[in-house]
């Protein structure tokens, strides 16, 4: 605890599959990190996240400062002292981690946004497909229910494959069907993966574009934990993807950095 | 000597055979769950139904499939779309159809044709599941209701409660946190329904409307499909009876046969 300094903030990130929280030191460290699954109650899993971080930490929720929210569409959270919205979110915690970053990526278990973001972290353009599966985690884990295997595992399954399928169908719901036919047809279970990554990772190409895709390109979201779809995005774009242990956190951390920069302002104008 | 032809519809759920005799008398139809060997499906489906017409493979002057799968029917004449299909299916049936509104189990199809059954115009849903038959099944899979209990529960709803989601996938997540949120299952069902009837509409309306307007596909077997669409168009609307829904285009393929022979390449 005595390598980080006081005033503490958090940011809380209620995504459509994991909720993630952030906890921020008074010098911008990132002190701890969390994350459950969202399940149905959207509330209740910011709080259990924030208790998680908390505990993680060994810290009291009054210790915690300032507490910004942030969430996806509809389900978008009343929790924290302020709510920012989640593409402010990503961009900002993006450039946090990677200072570089001029364009982000966030795959999530549900959507898949394309942001252009300045040096500060301020948003630019974004571009995203909240209307349709497609493109999204969502393709990945129907991939894993209908292969019965774990989420976890298809990236490293998938990377062992040679000649990979071409899933044809754009459709979350069809694609499952082809996927199916290709296992009946006798393909092997990577190939198959192989080519459901390749599938996600040229749409996410296409909202890249829409953007205007500027180097460096950091990738964020729960799916940027997946090593093989780095590799395919990296295969496409011809360049690297900058990721890490901390990408899937980028919305909360940004969250986090706006709590702290709302109590920096009130300390500042506190001050005489 | 009496001429028979058989229909073979390899849809994406459901395989659909028919036969019948020169003068469009139905002599036999048999159906079964396409899976993942479409040909194999075709061979058994058509099998049983010369069974059951008391017909051998030789006794067919015309094999004509349809249907998605409908080139891995090896023992087809001719290959037909489903379009052209269904719209002579729907003339056999209704000497007046104009148009064919057809809700497959991923498929929405509509076309609207000429008293020759020439085609003037058609659209389809191509490459998202939304509105389809396989949206039902995912809502009634989640919901734990067996398809064949959907429209009772739909009957009984007040409130249909509203999707607002176009994905299916999506969609499911809404229905399952409107589960959560104990949202009475009757008023999910009825709002799933109405959702499908919507996205139907908004196909059909591309398309143009026409009398009659012949609705087929297997979403049909849910009366309530049925009803909303009746009381969302003002045209005239067919049912085809005697569980003939998901045989439409299987008995138009057949009509070809008959009257166009097998031998017109495709």
């Amino acid at each position: 605890m005595n390598r980080f300094d006081p005033p503490f903030t958090a940011g809380v990130d209620v995504g459509s599959t994991q909720t993630k929280a952030v906890l921020l030191d008074a010098g911008a460290m990132i002190a701890g990190t969390a994350i459950i699954d969202t399940g149905f109650d959207v509330d209740a899993a910011a709080r259990a996240v924030f208790g998680q971080l908390l505990t993680g930490i060994g810290l009291q929720a009054d210790e915690v400062r300032m507490v910004a929210g942030t969430g996806y569409g509809r389900f978008r959270i009343e929790f924290g002292d302020l709510q920012v919205t989640e593409i402010s979110c990503h961009a900002r915690g993006a450039v946090h981690l990677f200072p570089d970053t001029r364009t982000v990526l966030d795959m999530g278990g549900q959507d898949t946004k394309a942001i252009r973001v300045a040096a500060d972290g301020g948003v630019i353009d974004f571009s995203m497909n909240d209307k349709c599966a497609a493109g999204t985690g969502r393709f990945l884990s129907a991939a894993a229910a209908v292969l019965e295997m774990p989420l976890d595992e298809l990236a490293a399954v998938a990377a062992t494959a040679s000649h990979p399928v071409t899933i044809s169908t754009t459709c979350t719901v069809f694609a499952e069907t082809e996927i199916l036919a290709w296992v009946a047809r006798g393909k092997a279970i990577n190939d198959i993966l192989l080519g459901a990554h390749q599938a996600i990772a040229s749409r996410s190409l296409a909202l890249l574009k829409r953007v205007g895709l500027q180097p460096a390109i950091t990738f964020t979201g729960g799916v940027s934990r997946n090593s093989c779809m780095v590799a395919q995005l990296e295969q496409l774009l011809g360049s690297w993807v900058q990721v890490g242990e901390q990408t899937p956190f980028a919305g909360a951390l940004g969250a986090a950095l706006f709590a702290r920069d709302r109590l920096m302002g009130l300390q500042q104008a506190a001050q005489p | 000597m009496t001429r028979y032809a058989a229909g073979i519809d390899l849809g994406a759920a459901c395989t659909k055979v028919i036969i019948i005799d020169a003068d469009g008398q139905l002599l036999a139809r048999s159906l079964e769950k396409t899976g993942f060997q479409p040909d194999q499906a075709a061979a058994r489906c058509l099998a049983q139904a010369l069974e059951d017409a008391g017909l051998e493979q030789g006794d067919l002057s015309a094999i004509i499939s349809t249907g998605f799968a409908r080139h891995l029917a090896s023992m087809r004449h001719r290959a037909v779309t489903e379009l052209t299909a269904a719209t002579h299916g729907a003339r056999l049936l209704f000497p007046a159809a104009g148009s064919v509104l057809d809700l497959g189990g991923q498929t929405i199809k509509a076309c609207r044709f000429d008293e020759n059954a020439k085609i003037l115009a058609f659209r389809l849903n191509e490459k998202c599941a939304s509105g389809t038959g396989s949206f039902l099944e995912r809502t009634a899979r989640i919901m734990g209701v067996g398809l064949e209990q959907v429209d009772a529960l739909a009957r009984q709803s007040l409130h249909p409660a509203p999707i607002s989601s176009v994905c299916a996938v999506f969609a499911e997540s809404e229905i399952i946190s409107q589960l959560m949120q104990a949202v009475p299952p009757q008023d999910i069902m009825q709002g799933a329904l109405v959702a499908c009837v919507d996205r139907a509409l908004q196909i059909l309306r591309q398309v143009g409307l026409q009398d009659e307007l012949v609705l087929v596909g297997g979403v049909l077997r849910f009366a309530t499909a049925a009803q909303l669409l009746q009381q969302k168009l003002a045209c005239q609307i067919r049912l085809p009876g005697d569980d003939m829904l998901q045989f439409v285009a299987a008995l138009g393929a057949a009509r070809i046969g008959i009257r166009f022979g097998g031998n017109v390449s495709s």
